[in-house]
């Protein structure tokens, strides 16, 4: 599978918004997390990804 | 326009200090050695750059003793006799506080400028005045944290950090496809055993068939033994029924028995106690005919009592008659010599004489007397043993009667018994008859057994070859159902282990490798795209830096030195142009060496933390020779004015206290 550009493009936007943002290096790095775990649901539901346990 | 500076409880300073500093000026703090002076520049750097939200400022802010380091059990800018210091601020309308509180907690009214610690502070424990001085020229960590370099890095890391995550999806995805892998394979070997488990067994039925059929005898046998085998099972099943059958009657007859034990023992308490009640009786009446035997003719003794008693009475009263006689006769005698006898009326009585005749008589009434109470007590005698005989018929009619009760409840037992009896006879006796019939079914099954004992012995015989192909089948059938199971046991295990679950979304292998390749491509591009903004970032300030510091050094009059930093390794380069070489830092003289972070300063600050407008130096005289001091003096004292900075300067001063003053050179 080959990446996806605007998942890809929506996500730099963002870290570039918290990068600038006047926020701890600490809230920075959480608040990436946050973004990355997010996005990734977010591919996963949209490749047909089930929620819930086996 | 001034600056308003009001300490309170700061480093050194015990109490309020207020001091003030001029716009656009360069302003001197004075005092003696020990006397606050660093206190108030590091206060002031300290006030208008928190919070860092940069590691590495805050670090750098620690190194310099404006924050306590780790371990430190104190804030060094808190007056050691305090519990908080306030720093106040005020210029330009604006006011800038903070309270900095003993234990490192610290509340600020407005968010500082952070690179204002590696920009606007010169002391001598400033990052870039020691790295000069060890001749240290990697100057990316000063790019890094004037820009935003250090966020994009940490981001940078972040993404590395997810990337490690989902390669080890990526990883487990794999060993997960490859076991999927494997089981198939097992599965198609189990398939194909299976196949050729069952192939075989058809064959080796087949052959058993066929020599069934051939073998007459072994057949004849067979239907012999089957026919055996059913009469033995029949045999079973009748025993069985038989022997369930005596189990309910002997549960029966126990349960009759214990009813019966238990009536038995209650019967033979009562019998017990109607022995002792006969025993009672017996005694009871053996006393009563004594009692009557002592009663014998009583009422005739008691008449003569009655008639002695009277007799007596009148005895006793004749004797007291003559008792009274004889006291008035004592009177009379005490009055004259002579006294007629009062009985006979004759005679004279002497006194000697009275009083022999009056005790005479007197022992006489006392004996009347005695009879009298012996009488008496006869006759109470004789009564009470007429009460106590009445008693005693009462007691023995009541024994009696407890008697007759027992003997009716006794015999109520006797009839209870007797129906137990009749109950349980006829269990004994339908027990007796099915326990005879089981012993002539068993023996019957015995005789079945021992038959086909004798037929599994002639078929044993005949039919070796039948039998080893039996075994041969069981064999295989075992093997067949070993493989079976197995087989289910992977066919569960390829559907569990096909699916996998990432960050609670459960999917196939095959999609979850999609997806991973999807992500970790993904992550990869905006990882590149980062790591692009952290270089731009690096670059911007390394022009900016190397353009202002040109500048820095024209208008400062220090341009007969060079100064930049190479943007592809970010080490810094000065060149002495005097001589056209390039030198160390750690090989400059302290005062070029102090020169040079001055310039650097200079420069940084200019280009990114113009705001706020202060430039703090502490201790500037120590290591200057004149003319360099006065060069920065009048650098500094143009900066302020061209800038509007307030540009704050320590200088070792006489007065005991605190003073600000305007530089006035050298």
């Amino acid at each position: 599978m080959r990446a996806d550009r605007s998942l890809a493009t929506s996500l730099l936007e963002e870290i570039k918004e918290l990068v600038k943002a006047r926020i701890s290096e600490e809230a920075l790095e959480k608040l990436v997390e946050e973004r990355l775990n997010n996005k990734f649901k977010g591919l996963i539901e949209q490749t047909g990804g089930v929620k819930g346990g086996s | 326009m001034e600056a308003e500076l009001v300490l309170e409880n700061v480093g050194g300073l015990s109490g309020f200090h207020n001091l003030k500093f001029i716009k656009g000026a360069v302003n001197v703090v004075k005092a003696p050695n020990a006397a606050g002076k660093s206190s108030v520049i590091k206060a002031v750097a300290l006030c208008l750059s928190v919070p860092y939200k940069s590691r590495r400022l805050a670090e750098i802010a620690r190194d310099m003793g404006l924050l306590r380091q780790a371990g430190e059990a104190v804030e060094p800018l808190v007056y050691i006799g305090a519990k908080s210091a306030r720093i106040l601020m005020k210029f330009n309308g604006e006011e800038w506080k903070l309270d900095l509180f003993k234990d490192g907690n610290y509340v600020h009214v407005r968010e500082g400028e952070e690179r204002f610690l590696v920009t606007s502070l010169l002391t001598r424990s400033s990052p870039i005045l020691n790295k000069l001085l060890k001749g240290d020229v990697d100057f990316k960590w000063v790019v890094e944290a004037v820009s935003l370099a250090d966020r994009y890095e940490i981001v940078a890391r972040v993404i590395e950090k997810e990337k490690n995550k989902a390669r080890d999806l990526q990883m487990e995805v794999e060993r997960r496809i490859n076991e999927i892998e494997n089981l198939k394979k097992e599965k198609i070997t189990l398939e194909e055993a299976i196949k050729k488990y069952r192939q075989e067994e058809n064959e080796l039925s087949s052959k058993l068939s066929e020599l069934l059929a051939n073998r007459q005898e072994v057949s004849e046998l067979r239907k012999q033994r089957d026919h055996l085998l059913a009469k033995i099972k029949e045999q079973e099943e009748k025993i069985k029924k038989f022997s369930e059958s005596i189990k309910e009657l002997k549960k029966r007859v126990e349960e009759l028995s214990k009813r019966y034990e238990a009536k038995l023992a209650e019967k033979e308490r009562l019998e017990e106690e109607n022995r002792e009640l006969l025993k009672e009786i017996e005694a009871t009446s053996k006393k009563l005919k004594e009692l009557d035997e002592g009663l014998k003719n009583y009422e005739e003794r008691l008449k003569e009592i009655g008639e002695q008693i009277e007799a007596l009475r009148v005895e006793e009263g004749r004797l007291l008659a003559k008792s009274e006689m004889y006291e008035k006769a004592s009177k009379l005698l005490a009055q004259s010599q002579k006294v007629l006898c009062p009985l006979c009326g004759e005679g004279y009585l002497t006194a000697k004489r009275l009083k022999e005749e009056e005790s005479s008589v007197k022992r006489q009434l006392g004996e009347v007397r005695d009879r009298i109470g012996a009488l008496l007590n006869e006759r109470n005698k004789i009564y009470s043993k007429l009460r106590e005989r009445d008693e005693l018929k009462k007691e023995l009619e009541k024994l009696t009667k407890t008697h007759s009760e027992t003997l009716r409840k006794l015999q109520s037992f006797e009839q209870v018994l007797s129906t137990y009896l009749e109950e349980v006879k006829p269990i004994h006796e339908r027990l007796a008859g099915l326990e005879a019939r089981l012993k002539d079914e068993e023996q019957l099954l015995n005789k079945y057994r021992d038959e086909l004992k004798e037929v599994d012995k002639s078929i044993s015989e005949l039919g070796k070859e039948e039998q080893i192909i039996v075994e041969r089948i069981a064999t295989l059938r075992g093997r067949l159902e070993e493989a079976e199971k197995q087989l289910k046991r992977i066919e569960k295990m390829l559907e569990t282990r096909s699916y996998i679950e990432i960050i609670g979304y459960r999917m196939t292998l095959e999609r979850a490798k999609k997806v991973l390749e999807g992500w970790l491509a993904t992550l990869d591009g905006v990882l590149r795209s980062i790591q692009v903004e952290a270089r731009k970032e690096r670059i911007m300030a390394v022009e900016l830096f190397n353009d202002q510091i040109k500048k820095v050094l024209k208008d400062s009059k220090f341009d007969y030195l060079d100064v930049w930093i190479d943007a592809s390794n970010f080490r810094l380069h000065v060149m002495d142009r005097r001589v056209g070489v390039e030198v160390s830092p750690r090989i400059l003289s302290e005062a070029e060496r102090y020169v040079l972070a001055f310039i650097i300063h200079v420069a940084l600050k200019l280009a990114y933390s113009p705001y706020p407008p202060f430039f703090l130096i502490d201790e500037i005289a120590l290591s200057l020779d004149d003319t360099r001091k006065r060069a920065i003096l009048n650098y500094l004292s143009h900066l302020a004015k061209e800038n509007g900075w307030f540009v704050i300067l320590t200088e070792l001063g006489r007065e005991p206290k605190i003073t600000v003053s305007p530089s006035t050179g050298l």
